[in-house]
């Protein structure tokens, strides 16, 4: 899952990147305004968390710009204006969530985490299809009862495959949503992952759940899928 | 505590009080004097009349004495009465001259002696100068006197300048020397002549007016002015007819002297009721003026209660309608809240004592408003400006707990970690300096310092910072600059504008800081070639939280109060800030302070 993280002040940039890599996002930072708008519009992300005392441009007119613009991206305001007007004022404005500073790390995550579910229509941080079940909260995996133990970038990889499940994925899409800008695009990082999943996931398994579709992509295979 | 209304009410009544008491004073006094002055004029009135009464009375008694004399004197019968008569020639003389007429032998010379001028008939007067007797007819008299209409007066004599006498009844009956007469009291010259004089008559002590009348024997009446057409009257039928007064001088007659007397009971009594109807009337007119006197005063001290009474109330009333604006006024700020700085007070007639108030009111509540606003705002900034390297501190140590990390990474993180307190220790700094400001604790300790090697001190503090941004930072020194100053607010003040000279800068901007002296002042400018500052927001900059850039985030510790404490610092100095700026140049801060040497 990919995340623009938008705040001006350096070392909580510096901070929340790193909690967030290592909770298996996709990180991408803008430090003003200006620079946030360009990013936002420029790539697909999963949740946009925004801070509203920016230069250049401030977070209130960046939202609002957003919004009449049609962009439906999942924004998390973060600030230090804790006032029940700018709260109020935020969510009026299109906002989906609030959260003053400080904060704790962990309810920063979790609430980022539900805002990906709401975006996929899950409920259930639990995600089960026929003998898997992916705690997507607890970062486990379990098929058949066995626990599986997966990298952060495969456990993000099939938790993607899992929320799109019997939908097909195209490389790019699993690209845009599972790496950051500063990562190097080469064309078959997806493949190699893909790989390294279906050995953890598939072997010694029946069903095989991940499946190809030549030319198109990849898809997890959904409920009613044979 | 003192009232308005009391005060108004009591002055006003005590005014009022005095006012009344003196028109009331006033209004008495002059009635006094004008009901004194009537009670004079009518006190001379009534004793004028007394007077004049009893002169009439007396006048009165007087004239009907006077004309019963007069008539007397032409009802005096000279007689001759043959028994007195002694001497045998004129006894003779006397027979052969008499006439018998009704009332006795009258004398018949005599007549001729009346009728002829003096010449003639004196001789006759000498011869029989002795002889006539008086003679009056008492009934006669009464019936004249009745016809006249007049009081007989009971004691007549009448003597005859040759020793006849005749007395009237009750002067008989009184004594024998009837009255007295002093003929000398009368002028030779005089022909015709009264007297009137009061006397008392022995041995009865009984008071008496009497008239005396002189007058030649055989004139009759004396002569009136004569009416027109009208002859001399005449005397009574059977008797020689009266020679012509106008013409016959009867100054060689012998004279008589008639006297009339009456007793004075009845004019004393008269006179004495006069007295006591006088006396009543001044009695009346002291009781008139002194009941007049008490009634203007009960009327005037009516009058003063009764307006007292009623202005007591309608002073109150005016008081309290005067005082009514005031009042509401006193309402409206009652509830003016916290919560509602607006003074709801919209009267469009309101008084002109209390529309300056009432403005100045609102205009203070209004400040007073901003200034809350401002506070409250600064909280909100404060929190704000500490929160964000709050959360950075406590997500940089959260996240250096999650997991074992290498010794590099938890460098990175404590480094982190010191950068956002070392932000927050600025923040709260500054803070603090503001708050001793507010409560003026602030001490100068001034002490002789090089002003120049203290610029450089601060150059060489900011310059790492300066460096990073690609800034040129230089030093320049004008003059000799040794004052007596305080060296840690100094360097506080240049460090705070090199800090937002650096902050506002652009890339590969430069900021210069100068030293100089001109005049004898301490002049420290620091220049840069920054965004600047737009003209309507020059004079906002010194205000404390007032960012130019509201937008702009804490980096650097950019909350606003940087100016706002330089400026603090130099009106303690008794110094001027100025700056000048202009867009997408840069600005000039100039600190120029009074410095002794």
């Amino acid at each position: 899952m990919r995340v623009l993280l938008i705040e001006d002040h350096k070392p909580l940039l510096r901070s929340l990147r790193q909690g967030l890599e290592e909770e298996g996002f996709a990180v991408d930072t803008a430090a003003d305004g200006e620079e946030g708008d360009f990013k936002a519009r420029s790539a697909q992300y999963d949740v946009i968390i925004l801070d509203l005392m920016l230069p250049k441009i401030d977070g209130f007119s960046l939202l609002q710009k957003w919004r009449r613009d049609g962009l439906k991206t999942h924004v998390l305001v973060l600030t230090a204006r804790g006032s029940i007007e700018d709260k109020v004022k935020g969510l009026d404005l299109g906002a989906d969530d609030y959260l003053t500073k400080p904060f704790e790390l962990g309810e920063l995550i979790a609430r980022v985490r539900a805002l990906i579910r709401r975006t996929h229509q899950v409920k259930d941080p639990v995600l089960r299809i026929l003998d898997l079940e992916i705690d997507t909260a607890a970062r486990t995996v379990k098929r058949a009862g066995k626990s599986i133990h997966l990298t952060p970038r495969e456990f993000a990889l099939l938790e993607f495959l899992a929320f799109h499940r019997g939908k097909v994925v195209s490389r790019s899409m699993i690209w845009e949503h599972l790496y950051d800008e500063q990562d190097e695009n080469t064309s078959n990082v997806v493949d190699v992952y893909i790989r390294y999943l279906r050995n953890k996931i598939d072997k010694g398994f029946n069903p095989p759940l991940i499946l190809t579709r030549w030319g198109e992509g990849y898809l997890l295979r959904g409920e009613d899928e044979s | 505590m003192k009232s308005i209304r009391l005060s108004l009410m009591v002055y006003f009544l005590a005014l009022l009080t005095l006012a009344l008491v003196t028109a009331s004073l006033l209004a008495y006094q002059t009635s006094y004097l004008t009901l004194q002055e009537k009670k004079a004029t009518t006190e001379k009135l009534i004793e004028a009349q007394y007077d004049q009464r009893c002169k009439d009375e007396n006048e009165q008694l007087n004239q009907k004495l006077l004309n019963q004399a007069e008539m007397l004197a032409s009802l005096v019968e000279f007689r001759i009465d043959f028994s007195q008569i002694r001497d045998r020639q004129l006894l003779i003389v006397g027979l052969l001259t008499a006439l018998p007429t009704p009332n006795g032998y009258a004398l018949t010379p005599l007549w001729i002696g009346q009728a002829f001028p003096r010449r003639w008939s004196d001789p006759f007067f000498v011869v029989y100068r002795k002889l006539p007797q008086i003679k009056l007819n008492e009934d006669e008299q009464f019936k004249q006197l009745s016809r006249i209409g007049g009081q007989a007066a009971d004691y007549v004599q009448i003597d005859a300048s040759w020793g006849s006498s005749f007395q009237s009844e009750k002067l008989e009956k009184l004594g024998k020397r009837g009255l007295p007469l002093d003929a000398a009291s009368f002028k030779p010259n005089e022909v015709v002549a009264h007297n009137f004089d009061s006397l008392v008559l022995t041995p009865d002590d009984v008071p008496l007016r009497r008239v005396i009348l002189k007058i030649p024997t055989g004139m009759g009446e004396p002569p009136r002015p004569p009416r027109q057409g009208k002859p001399p009257p005449g005397g009574r039928s059977g008797d020689p007819p009266l020679p012509d007064k106008t013409v016959f001088d009867f100054s060689h007659r012998p004279p008589m002297y008639i006297q009339c007397a009456t007793t004075t009971d009845k004019l004393d009594e008269t006179l004495l009721g006069f007295k006591a109807t006088r006396d009543q009337e001044l009695a009346n007119v002291e009781a008139e003026t002194t009941a007049s006197l008490i009634g203007l005063r009960n009327r005037l001290l009516g009058i003063s209660l009764l307006t007292f009474a009623i202005t007591i109330g309608g002073a109150w009333w005016l008081v309290r309608l005067g005082l009514l604006p005031l009042e509401r006024l006193s309402v409206a700020v009652s509830k003016v809240s916290e919560k509602d700085f607006r003074l709801r007070f919209d009267e469009p007639r309101l008084p002109s004592e209390l529309m300056p108030i009432r403005d100045r009111l609102a205009g203070a509540l209004n400040q007073l408003e901003k200034a809350f606003a401002r506070e409250k705002q600064a909280t909100a900034d404060i929190s704000h400006e500490l929160r964000t390297p709050l959360a950075a501190l406590l997500t940089t140590m959260e996240l250096a707990l999650r997991k074992t990390r290498s010794a590099d990474e938890y460098r990175e993180m404590f480094e982190d970690c010191l950068l956002s307190a070392k932000h927050m220790n600025q923040v709260v700094e500054r803070l603090l300096a503001l708050a001793r400001l507010d409560a003026g604790v602030d001490q100068l300790r001034p002490r002789n310092v090089d002003v120049g090697e203290l610029a450089n001190q601060c150059a060489a503090l900011v310059r790492p910072l300066a460096e990073a941004r690609g800034l040129n930072l230089t030093v320049k020194r004008r003059n000799d600059a040794q004052v007596t100053v305080d060296p840690d607010k100094m360097r506080e003040m240049m460090v705070n504008l090199l800090h937002n000279a650096i902050q506002y800068n652009r890339p590969n901007g430069s900021v210069t800081l100068t030293v100089a002296r001109p005049d004898g002042r301490l002049e420290v400018a620091v220049s840069d070639t920054g965004i600047g500052i737009e003209p309507e927001k020059q004079g906002q900059i010194f205000e404390r939280f007032f960012r130019a850039d509201p937008s702009r985030g804490a980096d650097g510790a950019n909350a606003g109060l940087g100016l706002a404490i330089v400026k603090g610092y130099v009106d303690l100095m008794g110094g001027t800030l100025d700056v000048e700026s202009e867009v997408n140049r840069g600005s000039t801060f100039r600190i120029r302070l009074p410095v002794p040497a």
